[in-house]
């Protein structure tokens, strides 16, 4: 059966790569539809992988320091919603506004405020900072009533109660949070490049978009794509191991 | 009392911009108040509401059609179990990628017009519709169909009596995902393709410095995304409850 499935998405990604071969050999969609040779030949150009290269280096450095941020500031948060009830509706509330927020909306003000450089990494933070708000919110209030109940009546203080229990069962959704962000992460950086950063993958996108380098356009939309699906995989092993390990002493 | 300090956070940012306005010293060119947005907003609605419709209008034509390729394609995957195995991987490999990073493809692909902006937020939204729609259709419990196939039930009425209404759910959570996607890409392709709508009103006034309006176009589009959000989110929890009683 899993050999079945794997040999099924195997056919599915050699159908996509051949139609997408064929589809731009023969010229179906325009000149603006590369065959896929013709995008990986970008790469074996020494000076276009270069800036590639480049490119990915600043954009995966504002990703990630976005997406750290946005973990310590969304955990921060949950963890205060958790402490303190009364802002707890107010912190909701933001949250689904920033859910909703359309990213492109806010940019100009960070332009001003952050500048044109540092808006990929803080555009990348807020909505990874929602999410894990969320996730961390959900994770803390998963401990259960009786274990919380038991802890206190074994003279366990608040601070001992979170630390030796809510924080523990908070860990798998704060990792599922993080998987999730990964990709928000990468979409807040490369869209705030759109607004002026000085380099980036974002930035190569939009001047081959502007400027008909279309198979680098195509190559660039590409290295996103590996990136974000690498971080994806691997925080989902991650987030597997960490189950593993609190499954196992019924966490 | 209670709405009062479910706020909070909104005030404080407000404060917050308002208290930097006054201690950088900037000129109001550079730098606008959030006073002056509001007075823009309040003075002048009709510059707004010709782009605010716009936006909408495409932002909820693009869901509708992302909508129905997505729910078009899981009930096909749904009746053939090799197409299903090739496209599901596919589609869940491929929702997890930026596609809001492709939208200049799709400009360069379809040209720079109004139509290319209903295909990407088409295009956007397809996929949470196919994911979210493919699960539910497999959700109900395999005892459940094996009592549909000892009544000698046809795959058509296993999908419209038990498959169907089962998705129902995830259909609601994929449109409230799609809702709020939706209003993003619309405003992304029109700042970008300067199409109409908010997003060119936005791309205009920030090149002309005209900042109060620029902001006033942002406030407008947040509204309308959290607007449709909610309104998705209040869709989604009438249908759940509206489930729950009927199982």
């Amino acid at each position: 059966m899993n050999a079945r499935r794997i040999a099924h998405a195997g056919v599915g990604w050699a159908l996509l790569a051949c139609a997408w071969e064929a589809l731009g050999h023969f010229d179906v969609l325009g000149k603006t539809f590369p065959a896929l040779s013709q995008v990986l030949h970008v790469f074996a150009e020494a000076p276009r992988r270069a800036l590639l290269l480049r490119s990915s280096a600043a954009t995966l450095n504002s990703a990630v320091t976005g997406y750290t941020a946005g973990i310590f500031l969304g955990a921060g948060m949950a963890l205060i919603a958790h402490l303190v009830p009364l802002l707890r509706g107010g912190l909701d509330r933001l949250a689904v506004l920033a859910n909703a927020l359309p990213v492109i909306a806010i940019a100009p003000v960070l332009i001003i405020t952050a500048g044109r450089e540092d808006t990929p990494a803080v555009l990348a933070s807020i909505p990874v900072s929602f999410i894990i708000y969320g996730a961390t919110g959900a994770g803390l209030a998963s401990a259960g009533e009786r274990l919380d109940m038991l802890l206190t009546a074994l003279g366990a203080n608040r601070w001992q109660r979170l630390l030796k229990l809510e924080a523990i069962a908070a860990l798998p959704h704060l990792l599922r949070g993080m998987k999730l962000s990964a990709g928000s992460a990468m979409i807040g950086a490369i869209i705030g490049e759109w607004f002026g950063a000085p380099s980036g993958l974002g930035v190569v996108v939009l001047n081959s978009m502007q400027n008909f380098q279309i198979s680098l356009l195509w190559a660039a939309c590409l290295v996103i794509t590996a990136l974000t699906l690498a971080a994806y995989g691997l925080l989902t092993l991650g987030e597997r191991m960490v189950r593993g390990r609190l499954g196992e002493c019924g966490g | 009392m209670r709405r009062l300090i479910d706020i909070w956070p909104i005030v404080l940012l407000l404060l917050l911009w308002q208290g930097w306005v006054s201690a950088s010293g900037f000129n109001s060119i550079v730098l606008v108040p959030p006073g002056a947005v509001l007075s823009d907003l309040l003075h002048s609605p009709g510059a707004y509401l010709s782009p605010a419709l716009h936006t909408l209008a495409f932002a909820l034509g693009g869901l509708a059609i992302g909508m129905a390729a997505g729910i078009a394609l899981a009930l096909a995957a749904w009746f053939s179990a090799v197409l299903s195995g090739i496209a599901t991987p596919l589609a869940l490999c491929l929702s997890s990628t930026p596609v809001v990073c492709l939208i200049p493809i799709i400009a360069r692909i379809f040209g720079y017009d109004s139509r290319t902006e209903l295909i990407a937020v088409g295009v956007m939204t397809f996929f949470p519709s196919f994911v979210f729609c493919g699960a539910g259709l497999d959700e109900p419990p395999a005892m459940a169909r094996d009592v549909f196939r000892v009544l000698h039930a046809s795959r058509r009425q296993t999908l419209r009596l038990l498959a169907f209404p089962a998705a129902v759910p995830a259909l609601a959570a994929a449109l409230r995902v799609g809702a709020t996607f939706s209003v993003l890409v619309a405003l992304l392709a029109e700042y970008l393709m300067q199409t109409g709508g908010l997003g060119a009103l936005f791309a205009l006034t920030m090149q002309q410095f005209h900042l109060a309006r620029a902001l006033g176009a942002s406030v407008i589009a947040m509204a309308l995304s959290v607007m449709l959000f909610e309104a998705a989110r209040a869709i989604e929890i009438r249908i759940s409850s509206l489930h729950r009683v009927g199982a």
